[in-house]
């Protein structure tokens, strides 16, 4: 090294220093010169303290999350083992995927593939994504599924019905004959904004009209139009004198219109109307497990350091969001959502009891929480950007702001997914390698160096191996 | 195929049905090579072995089924592509 | 995609038959290509049981409707680039 043949130079002028340290025999023999050990400067101490344990963080945060998900999909692979008749369609999943407050869509999607998309393929499920780019997107589009589901099961309707590739393909499959799968679907849901979109949905869908309302008039400068606006709540349903009032009014808005981009279509039915719609007959007596899955986004310069938190304990997410799939996959047990503040029963199988507060009092009486639907995932609403809780002032349904409002019929037909404790049990033994894929051993773990020369150099993988012509001894160059 | 008449119909009839039965004769070619090329290694008999059998049996089930299946669902995928040309126009 | 150029008014019958032929001999082409891609990506060569598991299926179905995607984005972009050939004037890719 030059270091110690420059300071071999120097240290004949300072001697004492040769006299402080004692060569190391062991170096003299093998002829390497008399090597200090010196730790870095403090400097580079800090630098590397710094980097070093940035880097440990990550590494071993990332390490333990992928066998956190390892263990999830294990958990739930054997499903896709399973023979499937080849008339049968595969379960199909709903997810529900909305753009989170001040962000794009691009952000959920990407939550979505790394948490949740693993065990999905692992259980080998069908899901379909309902996606929102627009705050009002997934009630809309929630809606309109439910009054699709109720117009084919019968009930009378006058919209006209459309025919998409879907309608062809459902067509093609009743003639040829193919069914879906036995079994529940569920609906997963992403994020405390789709859910509260997701609820509204469903209620809108269920509780509403199969036919649209007439559009209300919008506000314009004329005094004539907030009289009518004023009316419309109370005329929501009474079609016929609106249509008069709205005439001179409604060139104008045609002219507004190609000026202002499209919303989500506005809901048929408003919250305070719940209790006085009908529960249509075909609803079923209990809706299939919906599951919601949390959607951490934080924006902002100065919550770098809460980011930089969550960007290094990733792994508890990707547990807790594991958890709450593979409960949904296995669909083993559901329990229906608590009722009543002071009853949250731990109890799975008896339904809460609901105390005296009605529906109706539950909307006016703000903030009440009498349902678990509307406690679960409330602390995410603190975290979302300042622009969304600006109201403007054009009085558009804002479903991210407003409170949820349950019915409580079809809050009691809700269920949750749940793990069963054998299950739970199951995937801690998985953690702890003592069992694998139900039904299968764990493979034999191949050492490092084989993996490297199977993949990089001459060797060949079991699966290879088996596949190998088994030739005998053909020229007797055994020996034999 | 709009526009035939009746002995014109016939006539594709019959051809359609040479061209199935060949198709038919290939698809059982090729599935014959596909599970002798996965299943038989073992040279060191003249007759096949046991796991072999089962290998081919299972082999050729399987072959049937996900043939099946993709017919399936290839008429449900060119029933939705012919709608929606029909409807692109084009 | 009915008949490939285009709906001529009278065609001799030999003609029709043939142009219905052919059509059927192109769909039945890409369903025989379809099933060897889908089979070969699709299902493994370990054959352990006779029917086809959840996983298989559900990859079989995703791969036709892959297949017929790539089918129309092919012959889209080959459509496009007939179409610029052509307003390019004279012969292109031939």
């Amino acid at each position: 090294m030059a270091d110690s043949s420059s300071s071999a130079a120097p240290s004949g002028a300072g001697k004492p220093q040769a006299a402080s340290k004692p060569p190391n025999p062991a170096f003299k023999m093998m002829g390497l010169p008399n090597m200090r050990f010196k730790l870095p400067s403090r400097n580079w101490m800090i630098f590397l303290t710094i980097t070093g344990s940035f880097t440990g963080a990550l590494i071993y945060d990332r390490r333990e999350k992928r066998r956190v998900q390892q263990k999830w999909s294990e958990l739930v692979a054997h499903i896709s083992k399973e023979s499937l008749p080849i008339d049968q369609m595969r379960r199909k999943m709903t997810v529900y995927l909305a753009a989170p407050p001040g962000d794009g869509l691009r952000v959920a999607r990407d939550h979505f593939k790394e948490y949740v998309k693993p065990i999905l393929v692992a259980a080998a499920l069908d899901y379909t994504v309902v996606e929102g780019r627009r705050e009002g997107d997934v009630r809309a589009t929630t809606a309109e599924n439910i009054r699709k589901l109720r117009r084919k099961a019968g009930e009378p309707s006058s919209a006209a019905e459309e025919v998409g590739v879907d309608a062809v393909v459902a067509a093609t499959r009743a003639h040829i004959g193919v069914t879906d799968e036995p079994g529940p679907k569920g609906d997963l849901v992403i994020g405390r904004h789709t859910w509260k979109e997701y609820i509204r949905g469903l209620h809108e869908g269920w509780l509403g009209p199969l036919d649209a309302p007439p559009p209300p008039p919008e506000k314009l400068t004329a005094d004539t139009s907030k009289d009518v606006s004023a009316e419309k709540p109370a005329n929501k349903k009474d079609e016929i004198p609106e249509p008069k009032i709205e005439g001179p009014e409604k060139e104008e808005e045609k002219e507004e219109k190609p000026a202002k981009p499209a919303g989500p279509t506005p809901a048929y039915i408003n919250p305070n109307e719940y209790s006085s719609a009908i529960l249509p007959h075909t609803i079923p007596q209990t809706f299939d497990s919906s599951t919601p899955v949390e959607f951490p986004h934080l924006l902002g310069f100065l919550n770098t350091p809460i980011r930089v938190y969550g960007f290094l304990t990733q792994r508890y997410l990707a547990e807790d969001i594991g958890r709450e799939v593979a409960a949904l996959v296995l669909a083993n047990n559901a329990r229906p959502y608590h009722e009543g503040t002071s009853n949250i029963e731990s109890d799975p199988t008896s339904p809460s009891v609901d105390p005296t507060p009605s529906p109706d009092s539950s909307f006016t009486d703000l903030p009440a929480r009498n349902y678990e639907q509307q406690t679960v995932m409330e602390a995410a609403e603190s975290e979302w950007h300042k622009s969304v809780h600006k109201r403007e002032e054009d009085e558009k349904e804002r479903e991210w702001l407003d409170d949820i409002v349950l019915d409580q019929r079809i809050a009691s037909r809700m269920q949750r997914a749940i793990l069963s404790p054998e299950d739970e049990a199951r995937s801690q033994r998985i953690a702890e390698k003592q069992e694998y894929i139900l039904g299968e051993e764990r493979p034999a773990p191949v050492p490092f160096w084989k993996r490297m020369w199977i993949n990089y150099g001459y060797g060949e993988s079991d699966e290879v191996l088996r596949r190998k012509p088994i030739l005998g001894n053909i020229d007797g160059e055994d020996g034999q | 195929m709009d526009g035939l008449n009746a002995s014109e119909q016939r006539e594709f009839a019959s051809r359609m049905e040479r061209k199935q039965m060949k198709e038919f004769m290939t698809m059982y070619s090729k599935m014959v090579q596909r599970c002798f090329d996965d299943c038989v290694n073992d040279f060191t008999t003249k007759s096949l072995i046991n796991r072999e059998e089962t290998c081919i049996m299972r082999c050729v089930d399987k072959n049937l089924k996900s043939s099946a299946r993709l017919n399936e669902r290839f008429q449900e995928q060119n029933a939705a592509m012919m709608q929606s040309g029909s409807m692109g126009g084009n | 995609m009915s008949f490939l150029f285009g709906g001529a008014p009278k065609m001799s019958s030999a003609e029709k038959i043939a142009a219905a032929e052919t059509e059927v001999e192109m769909i039945s082409d890409m369903f025989n290509r379809l099933t060897e891609s889908c089979t070969k990506k699709c299902i493994p060569a370990d054959y352990r049981e006779g029917d086809l598991n959840k996983g298989e299926s559900v990859c079989l179905d995703r791969c036709v409707s892959k297949f017929f995607d790539v089918n129309i984005k092919v012959s889209e972009k080959m459509q496009g680039e007939a179409n610029a050939n052509k307003q390019g004037g004279g012969m292109g890719f031939m």
